[in-house]
């Protein structure tokens, strides 16, 4: 039987590989910034010089851009602006093949509204495995994972997925917003950038109030703003760009406006049905 | 012209020995078809997952049988009845409660069907489709979801209720809408609801959010990163055309529904029955399974095995009277049971005799009950012998039992495909169906 090392005879190597990790990821963040920045001055070139963008081009829009109500958000432009890295697939232009984009498998979902959002509707059986609730509800195939079976896996998704995925969102949407707009012991590990259930789109009929009711409502979009951010970096690892605030605001002023935390479910739900939350 | 079983096979081994031509099978089937118009049919399985006890069914112990000792006196205590009008459906106590439903509809047994593996997993996916695999990583796919595939409808096929449904390879290429239960199904049929229909535009604003998040996305993505969610854009469309279709208003949850169906929850055997029939009312599918589980009763038989047996049939009975009275979606000239074509089985049934448990156990023989659309009425097909075991059958009679009369899962499945239009299915199916089942 072949000896295991003890820790202690370890003690002097383990410096080494760290170091030698270190190293590696410096030469790849550096790589990283040389290929982001020299894609980045390309792009603002062309765009700059009135030529169009290479395909595939992104543009990353400079963030922290001061809010003004009064100004409409763009629609369109000199280019897609999101707030995010870059599909390198997309940068490079020349990807050799179109892989499906691969299908989350509900227990990596789980974890995600888990980890980011605080999220856990379930319980644990005597095997240690955790039980989604809302997920396990259905009992029904999501993208051809079997929960009967779930040593079948399918990646890819299916119609039947989608009309989980839709219900699962609204379910969720559902009960995190509830929880943080109780009356009592509200949570705040996910609205807390703004009162959930007064903040919301200043509109045009603010401008008719009173200063100080103005002003409250300006602060108030602000916040509200924020976490529309915040919940966009849990969701996505990113901010939302100016189109997609745009559209999340337009949405939120008119099934928002009367109760805030509707507007924040119907929010939620829509994030929690997009591609870009179930896909890699 | 009829062509008997026995034809078949020998059509089939002159095939195999190059003698008739590759052509004899597929003529067979065109002749079939132009004998039934062979229209495509709705289908609905009814599986009574565990193994079903054929002597509380199709299968009584009558004659020689009810004093020959070889059967459990139990039965002997339980009612027993010919169907009106039918003389050759004797119905076991079990499913007396079907009674008018199989007066009301053409309707067939299957008896001493040959099970070669009384293992639950193994006979169901033989039973379901027609194929028998002794690999646990080989899995055939069901008869429904190969009907489903082929018509290339969507969804390919409807399963509700809980319980093993082998789709192997269709499980990628046309997977079943799924549920464990009405309420679950119809929840994901009407999609998010926010209660009251003053809000349902909000839901509607939402749903559009949704498309242009995922557009804006897919913009900043390129071309490439939009074929790689190409899969996800489609289904997508799919799921709009489900959420039109408003299938979910068809299912009724009313109290008087429930009491029809004999059921309070939607995944009781009553709401799972009740199900079968919206989905059908509604247009959702052609191809629908029912699955219900825990008939397997290794203790007190009577007292567990026989009410789930007559609740079930209860609810069959209100099954086929709603077929009766609704018009076919697809064709309003005719009923649901002029065009539904329904199997009820199991993946084999039970031991003649109580174990020490007043249970019963896994028995070598499976039976079935075929109604509906095509089905050759008052008919019984297959017979066990006096002592309970399989028998073969040629000729319309009971013969001894050898691997060439052997009467096979393969043959029923093949006959319905073939009954329900699906030639090609029923050729994959092994092309050898059953005669005097389907007119």
């Amino acid at each position: 039987m072949p000896r295991i090392p003890s820790p202690l005879a370890l003690r002097g190597v383990l410096p080494l590989v760290l170091a030698a990790v270190a190293t590696a990821c410096v030469k790849v963040d550096e790589d990283k910034a040389k290929f982001n920045a020299a894609s980045q001055a390309q792009a603002i070139a062309e765009r700059d010089a009135g030529g169009t963008a290479k395909p595939g081009t992104v543009v990353i829009e400079e963030t922290a851009e001061e809010f003004d109500p009064h100004k409409r958000a763009s629609t369109s432009g000199g280019g897609a602006a999101v707030g995010t890295a870059a599909d390198p697939a997309a940068l490079a232009g020349d990807a050799p093949t179109d892989p499906p984009a691969l299908f989350l498998a509900p227990e990596q979902v789980v974890q995600n509204l888990k980890n980011s959002f605080n999220y856990v509707d379930g319980w644990t059986d005597q095997d240690g495995v955790f039980h989604a609730t809302n997920f396990e509800s259905y009992r029904t195939l999501l993208g051809g994972v079997d929960f009967e079976t779930a040593s079948v896996r399918d990646h890819s998704p299916k119609v039947n997925t989608l009309l989980v995925v839709r219900n699962l969102a609204y379910d969720i949407a559902n009960g995190m917003v509830n929880r943080a707009a109780r009356d009592e012991a509200p949570d705040k590990s996910v609205f807390n950038k703004c009162d959930i259930r007064v903040d919301r789109p200043y509109d045009a009929a603010d401008d008719l109030e009173d200063e100080e009711y103005r002003a409250k409502g300006l602060a108030g979009e602000r916040r509200w703003r924020q976490q529309v951010e915040d919940i966009y970096w849990r969701a996505y690892s990113r901010a939302p760009s100016r189109d997609e605030l745009a559209a999340v605001r337009s949405m939120f002023a008119r099934v928002g406006h009367d109760w805030p935390p509707e507007g924040w479910i119907l929010i939620l739900y829509a994030i929690f049905s997009t591609a870009e939350f179930w896909n890699l | 012209m009829k062509t008997t079983r026995r034809e078949l096979l020998g059509t089939l081994t002159r095939v195999a020995a190059g003698t008739a031509g590759l052509t004899a099978l597929p003529s067979l089937f065109s002749r079939a078809k132009a004998e039934t118009g062979a229209p495509a049919r709705r289908f609905v399985q009814f599986f009574l997952a565990g193994g079903w006890d054929s002597m509380l069914a199709t299968d009584p112990p009558v004659g020689i049988r009810a004093s020959n000792g070889n059967y459990q006196p139990d039965y002997q205590g339980l009612t027993m009845k010919a169907v009106p009008g039918k003389a050759n459906l004797v119905v076991g106590n079990g499913l007396l409660p079907a009674l008018d439903a199989f007066a009301s509809v053409p309707t067939a047994f299957l008896n001493s069907i040959y099970v070669e593996v009384p293992a639950h997993d193994l006979a169901a996916n033989h039973m379901m489709s027609g194929k028998l695999s002794l690999s646990r990583s080989r899995e055939y796919p069901a008869l429904v979801a190969l009907m489903g595939q082929a018509s290339q409808a969507f969804p390919p096929h409807v399963s509700i209720g809980f319980g093993y449904l082998p789709l192997g390879d269709t499980r990628l290429s046309a997977p079943p809408l799924s549920s464990g239960d009405m309420d679950s199904l119809v929840h994901m049929l009407e999609g998010p609801r926010l209660g009251d229909k003053e809000r349902a535009w909000r839901i509607e604003e939402a749903n559009e959010l949704i498309g242009t998040l995922d557009g804006l996305r897919y913009a900043a993505l390129g071309q490439h990163g939009q074929k790689r969610l190409e899969v996800w854009t489609t289904s997508g469309k799919q799921l709009a055309q489900v959420y039109a279709g408003r299938y979910g208003e068809a299912f009724d949850r009313s109290d008087a529904a429930k009491a029809r169906y004999g059921y309070t929850s939607g995944g009781e055997i009553g709401g799972l029955v009740a199900s079968a029939f919206y989905s059908l009312k509604s247009g959702l599918t052609r191809f629908t399974t029912v699955m219900f589980g825990s008939f397997d009763s290794h203790s007190q038989h009577l007292q567990d095995h026989l009410p789930k047996m007559r609740t079930f049939a209860g609810a069959l009975n209100a099954f086929v009277a709603d077929l009766r009275a609704t018009p076919d979606p697809a064709d309003p000239t005719k009923s649901l049971a002029e065009t539904t074509t329904i199997l009820i089985h199991s993946e084999f049934t039970r031991t003649p005799k109580f174990n020490l448990n007043l249970g019963t156990d896994h028995w070598s023989t499976a039976s079935a009950v075929v109604m509906g659309a095509g089905v050759k009425d008052n008919t019984v097909i297959g017979r066990c012998a006096d002592d309970g075991q399989a028998q073969g059958w040629a000729n319309g009679a009971p013969v001894a039992l050898t691997t060439e009369t052997r009467l096979m899962p393969d043959f029923l499945a093949t006959s319905i495909a073939s009954a329900c239009g699906y030639d090609d299915v029923a050729t994959r199916l092994g092309g050898v169906g059953i005669n005097g089942l389907f007119t």
